[in-house]
């Protein structure tokens, strides 16, 4: 089936699911309660900051190829390996080539979406590797063999009793709705994936250009052990998550903290800057960085669409998107779902399959307002709209003629009061073809059109 | 002063009892009123379909009939966001160009322009709900219209004013989205309605056709007790 | 062409020049409401703020009680404890390998991963604590290695009151300062977290499940 349609599909599927839907907004309004009671608590104020993380990132998408030559040059004088992919399949190939080198039979890998974007899980466990999730909301939905629900918590839509129970029918464990003993379930489990695998791989939230490391964020130190064990730390990462220096993860990890959890600053905040060095006591011997291009210098060439490489993943812009919270995260289909992954979807993989997503929003705007780095998104799934209609040509020949009819007619007074008996008409001979939800959807015209009642109006105040 | 009546294609076409509401209240508070009836749509529908040379077609009739106007008024905040924010960019390079921009400036939605130019002890009357204000996104968000601007509502006796949680919450009707992803949108609907029972609300104000329709038609599917006005229509049987 | 070049030519080509004025020079006092104006209020700030988290702080008076703070915590979860090698420990903890006795494990004699992994409680110093936040800020290099201060269940840090300030940036500028032959630094704060099922806050998901802070006055 054509992905528009099986979205449409889906998306139907989850609005009758009043479970689901009433699991997510209970998540949801905790997160927003938080997270707007941080915002308040810890920022002097809040616009002001976001505006500030926008200019710096803007500044950054103007000076890019210099800031990745510099992280390149310093990284590598310390041993680590660098390596540009311009696309998904060069990148997973590098991972299955280094595979192969180290005879690697056991991978584990802290939460990435960059992984998601190349579907790395598939490619490893095809090349029969162990593939090993660590981070717990990560880990549930792998062993669930689902996709992640939602880029900052995966498994936002399973409750303690869904997790009891597929621990206890797929890990074995004894059958218990404590959350803090599941959690235990999946620490155990774990402990040794860390000590036998071979590589660990992980994501980077930022790429800090002066001091040649990475960062990344997490809260359960199952990053940490992914990149303090395994011999091989393998780092993927987009190429625009640049920042100039530390200096600015005095803003950004506070910034991507809040809007990410409601957390002043989340649990670990590891700077890695090369692979295990003389007078260390441990660390990987290799380390290599996997640099992704995978369309973002496209939308980077786009004067436009530009901006939205400022963004740092935080995933507030799904929490807050009542579209979001109404399909869930699966009915994207994405490894970016929500607002954000609507606008940036078409563009990495091709408006052909994937135009319908910014269409399906309703353009509120709520995305926009929360978002830490000031991204137009709303306005950018407009844009989206426009060129998915006026450069890619997805629109359906039904709807093109529609509009055409609609704008000739719209175009003059006389053309609409020629028109409209025969509309009235024609919608009600039509109206019970369309599926119900459609059905109620369709206005019924008024007898008179107001430029008619108006008519009458000004007659009458002329008759007293 | 002298106003001139914009009425949306949705208003002049489906709900024109709320521009006759809307001039009526205009009129009683002593504006000169100018309708032409040449005016057909602000092209809006077309523009957020992504059909932007079909709205700039009609959109051009749009800036035409206006182009004299000193003061334009409309009972819709997403098509008075249209007009001031994004004409710039559908007459980017075009003919029209300078006169579309200029229209930004002397377009307002209905609460604006009676906030800015009406005193509020002016308004006054009578209408008994508990009532809450949905603010339609567009006029949150481009229009910078938020709750306390119905404060110009305080002289109306037998109103008493339900307070929603939260920032405005859209109701899912989003233009041709509503029906192209109907059951989205529906469910979307219920989702925003149920915020106004839950609150106690006998009454929903608003200051969007659009949102107005949307919701009307799933008040009217699932039978619930709530009513759905338009800002105009309070006033003018406020006003009575 | 590599696709290394191939990237650089498309990065080159999307380039517009970046805007004129300068980016304003903004300092985290400037940014944050809490941040801490009275230098002389730090520790408790700190204190306060890692609580809040469930991590546990400790003041001493000199680096003997921060012995007996130290032999006390381990007591309290019992099992085999490892300390960073070297200075600076060998001076904040004097007599503390006689204390531990045979629960004292050798960090030279324990190589590999799985072993370390039986290790109960890691003890280790730090670079900066950050009172603003509750966190502390430590390398590798001073913190003897990477799995120390993550693998076992139980972390305590040892550090010198003037080891203390106010909030992030400083403790990066000051990270700057220092020797830059090291790989890896950590900024941690509080004990190991997560919130994936129902948002329930659990302790110790795969990190340490408790964190203590040991600080120890200027003798
Ligand atoms: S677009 Fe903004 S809100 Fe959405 S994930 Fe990115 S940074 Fe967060």
């Amino acid at each position: 089936m054509q992905e528009p349609r099986a979205f449409l599909q889906r998306a139907a599927a989850k609005t009758r699911d009043e479970e689901h839907r009433l699991k997510i907004l209970k998540a949801i309004d905790t997160y927003t309660r938080v997270v707007e009671q941080r915002k308040h608590t810890q920022f002097r104020d809040w616009r002001q900051a976001r505006q500030l993380a926008a200019r710096i990132k803007d500044d950054v998408l103007a000076r890019l190829p210099e800031l990745l030559q510099q992280f390149e040059e310093r990284i590598t004088a310390r041993g680590a390996r660098v390596f540009w992919a311009e696309t998904a399949a060069e990148a997973r190939q590098y991972i299955l080539d280094l595979v192969a080198r180290r005879q690697a039979r056991v991978v584990v890998k802290s939460k990435s979406m960059t992984t998601e974007e190349i579907g790395l899980n598939e490619a490893l466990q095809h090349a029969g590797v162990d593939v090993w999730e660590s981070d717990l909301g990560e880990l549930i939905v792998q062993v669930a063999g689902e996709k992640p629900y939602h880029i900052v918590t995966p498994a936002m839509h399973k409750n303690r009793e869904d997790v009891a129970r597929l621990f206890h029918e797929k890990l074995g464990a004894p059958l218990t709705q404590d959350v803090e003993q599941l959690t235990m379930i999946a620490r155990e489990h774990l402990r040794h994936a860390y000590v036998s695998a071979e590589i660990g791989i992980t994501g980077a939230n930022f790429i800090l250009a002066e001091e040649g490391a990475i960062v990344m964020t997490e809260n359960e130190g199952n990053g940490r052990l992914t990149m303090a064990c395994p011999p091989v730390h393998v780092v993927l990462v987009g190429l625009e998550k640049v920042l100039p220096s530390m200096r600015e993860l005095a803003l950004f990890l506070p910034l991507l903290a809040t809007s990410g959890t409601g957390q002043q600053i989340t649990c670990y905040n590891s700077i890695v800057r090369g692979p295990r060095q003389p007078g260390e006591p441990d660390g990987p011997e290799e380390m290599h960085i996997i640099l992704l291009d995978n369309g973002r210098t496209e939308l980077l060439a786009q004067p436009e669409f530009q901006h939205v490489l400022r963004c740092i993943r935080c995933g507030a812009c799904l929490n807050a998107c009542p579209v979001y919270r109404t399909i869930g995260g699966h009915t994207y289909n994405t490894p970016y779902q929500g607002p954000i992954g609507s606008v940036i979807t078409p563009h990495l993989r091709g408006f052909r399959q994937w135009y319908h997503l910014p269409f399906a929003s309703s353009l509120c705007g709520a995305c926009s307002d929360v978002c830490p780095v000031n991204i137009d998104l709303h306005h950018l799934l407009l844009w989206n709209r426009h060129r998915a209609v006026e450069r890619e040509h997805t629109a359906a020949p039904g709807w093109r003629l529609a509009m055409k009819l609609w704008a000739w007619g719209m175009r003059r007074r006389k053309r609409i009061a020629l028109l409209r008996p025969w509309l009235r008409l024609g919608t009600k001979l039509l109206l019970p073809l369309l599926p119900g939800a459609q059905r109620r959807r369709v206005p019924s015209m008024a007898e008179h059109s107001f430029a008619r009642l108006w008519r009458d109006h000004e007659r009458q105040k002329s008759h007293f | 002063m002298r106003v001139s009546l914009f009425i949306p294609c949705l208003v002049d076409q489906v709900y024109p009892e709320i521009g006759l509401s809307m001039a009526r209240v205009l009129e009683r508070l002593g504006f000169e009123l100018h309708y032409d009836p040449r005016q057909t749509c602000c092209g809006q529908p077309a523009f957020n379909a992504g059909h932007v040379s079909e709205a700039r077609s009609v959109a051009e009739n749009f800036v035409e009939v206006f182009r004299e106007a000193r003061v334009i008024v409309g009972p819709s905040g997403s098509c008075t966001a249209m007009v001031r924010h994004f004409y710039g960019r559908l007459f980017a390079r075009h003919p029209l160009a300078a006169a579309a921009g200029d229209l930004s400036r002397r377009v307002y939605e209905f609460s604006e322009f009676l906030k800015q130019y009406v005193p509020a002890d002016r308004i006054r009357g009578a209408f008994s709900a508990k009532m809450g204000f949905h603010n339609s996104c567009h006029s949150y968000r481009e229009l910078g219209i938020t709750d306390e601007h119905v404060a110009f509502l305080q002289h109306i006796r037998g109103l008493e004013w339900i307070p929603l949680p939260g920032e405005p919450v859209c109701c899912g009707f989003g233009g041709l989205f509503s029906f192209k992803f109907a059951p989205i949108a529906e469910t979307m609907a219920k989702t925003r309605l149920d915020m106004f029972l839950e609150a106690g609300c006998d009454t929903l104000l608003s200051n969007d056709p659009g949102c107005i329709m949307h919701l009307r038609q799933e008040v009217q599917a699932r039978g619930l007790p709530l009513r759905i006005l338009h800002l105009a229509e309070l006033l003018d049987r406020a006003m009575e | 062409m590599s696709a290394r070049n191939r990237i650089f030519e498309k990065l080159r080509q999307a380039m517009r020049p970046a805007s004129a004025e300068a980016l304003p020079d903004v300092r985290d006092a400037d940014v944050y409401r809490d941040y801490p104006s009275d230098p002389a209020s730090l520790f408790e700030l700190f204190k306060t703020r890692l609580e809040e988290l469930r991590g546990e702080v400790y003041r001493v008076g000199d680096e003997v009680a921060a012995s007996d703070k130290v032999v006390e915590l381990a007591d309290s979860v019992g099992g085999s404890v490892m300390v960073q090698p070297g200075e600076p420990m060998a001076s904040l903890l004097p007599g503390l390998a006689e204390r531990l006795c045979d629960r004292l494990v050798d960090a030279a004699a324990v190589a590999d991963s799985a072993d370390f992994a039986r290790v109960e409680v890691g003890v280790t110093a730090a670079d900066f604590l950050i009172a603003r936040t509750g966190s502390v800020l430590l390398r590798t290099i001073s913190s003897g290695g990477r799995r120390l201060s993550v693998l076992p269940p139980f972390h305590i840090v040892v550090a010198r009151a003037s080891q203390m300030v106010p909030s992030l940036e400083e403790a990066l500028n000051g990270l700057k300062g220092l020797s830059p032959d090291w790989s890896y630094a950590a900024l941690i704060t509080g004990p190991s977290r997560t919130a994936d099922i129902e948002k329930i806050l659990v302790l110790g998901a795969h990190g340490p499940k408790r964190l203590a802070v040991v600080v120890v006055d200027a003798a």
